[in-house]
């Protein structure tokens, strides 16, 4: 089961997710059990924050990948409008599609 | 700093869709590491995670002109297509790695929030198995709660951003995020305390000759739990 958060509590770890500082009062305001699960919190965060931090693909890597995008985009830039989804005309262009199959 | 390393990510999309290499490169310096991260947690595989960040920004390009702005920032989407491309290939994470003594010592000690004696945590971030352990963790939460953790921590995004991005309010994100801290710090402290057991065993194995009949199904943790049944 979760433990139950208060009020108090709920403001500071409010406070924390922004991203912005604890006012001291807030914390002030905190049991010493509640001051503990905070910290707990705190250094999971800072741990989540680290991990999720790590890892470096290699140069190489990163290098074929920008120039396999790179290539895609002028390859697309250099087709023709009408072969692209957003080109294929509007309401009237499928009318005139839709007639002339019939 | 040149100009089209300051635009927005709106407007090196426009400007690619103008056919503009250099916008897109921009885009790809920008997010490359960020994704190859994210695919890294999800796959576990560095030569893996490089196919799947490349082939990213492969979908990417071809979805493009579909593409419709819920938050200023590109990563949602581009994390939702390294997602997907990590379930087609039927990734699954790595088996998490033991801990030595010391390193589930101190995460034990941080975690338990024990006045006094808690190391730094940077410290104990420093340690390469604490932080398999952690991707491990934050791969195995709730996918909703797996994705706000990853556009606030990997993605840096704002609470507004990653609620427009997950269509949802940004009181519902803090709660996410706040369980998702929850079940963390709950894994982290279960997976230190399975490697103190593990180490206690070990050694009282290598001294007294003897062989002990536990296994990781004999704890009856939720961590162990959750393992036997995936």
């Amino acid at each position: 089961m979760e433990p139950k958060t208060t009020e108090a509590m709920r403001r500071v770890l409010d406070a924390l997710l922004e991203g912005g500082p604890v006012p001291e009062s807030a914390r002030a305001s905190l049991s010493e059990a509640e001051r503990a699960e905070l910290d707990a919190l705190v250094a999971t965060a800072v741990l989540t924050r680290s991990a999720l931090h790590e890892g470096d693909p290699s140069p190489n890597a990163e290098a074929a990948s920008l120039r396999r995008a790179q290539s895609l985009v002028a390859a697309q830039g250099r087709a023709p409008r009408a072969a692209r989804p957003a080109a294929r005309g509007g309401i009237a262009a499928r009318i005139a599609r839709w007639l002339g199959k019939r | 700093m040149d100009a089209a390393t300051q635009a927005t990510d709106r407007q090196l999309v426009e400007q690619t869709l103008a056919g503009n290499t250099e916008a897109f490169a921009v885009l790809h310096r920008r997010y490359y590491v960020r994704v190859y991260r994210l695919a890294l947690l999800r796959c576990q595989n560095p030569s893996d995670a490089e196919d799947i960040a490349a082939e990213t920004f492969v979908r990417a390009i071809t979805h493009l002109t579909a593409y419709r702005f819920r938050s200023e920032s590109l990563f949602p989407w581009l994390s939702r297509i390294c997602t997907n491309l990590v379930a087609d290939r039927g990734r699954r994470g790595a088996p998490v790695l033991s801990l030595d003594t010391p390193a589930a010592g101190g995460l034990r000690a941080l975690l338990e929030g024990l006045p006094g004696d808690a190391p730094d945590p940077h410290q104990v971030a420093e340690q390469h198995e604490v932080r398999s352990l952690v991707r491990s963790a934050v791969a195995a939460l709730p996918p909703d709660q797996a994705d706000a953790v990853v556009l606030r921590f990997a993605g840096e995004l704002s609470l507004k951003e990653i609620a427009a991005a997950l269509g949802k309010t940004e009181g519902a994100v803090k709660a996410l995020l706040h369980r998702a801290m929850i079940g963390l710090r709950k894994a982290l402290l279960e997976g230190a305390r399975e490697a103190e057991v593990f180490s206690h065993l070990r050694r009282n194995t290598a001294t007294d000759g003897t062989t002990h009949s536990y296994g990781t199904q004999d704890y009856g943790s939720d961590a162990a739990r959750s393992r036997r049944t995936s």
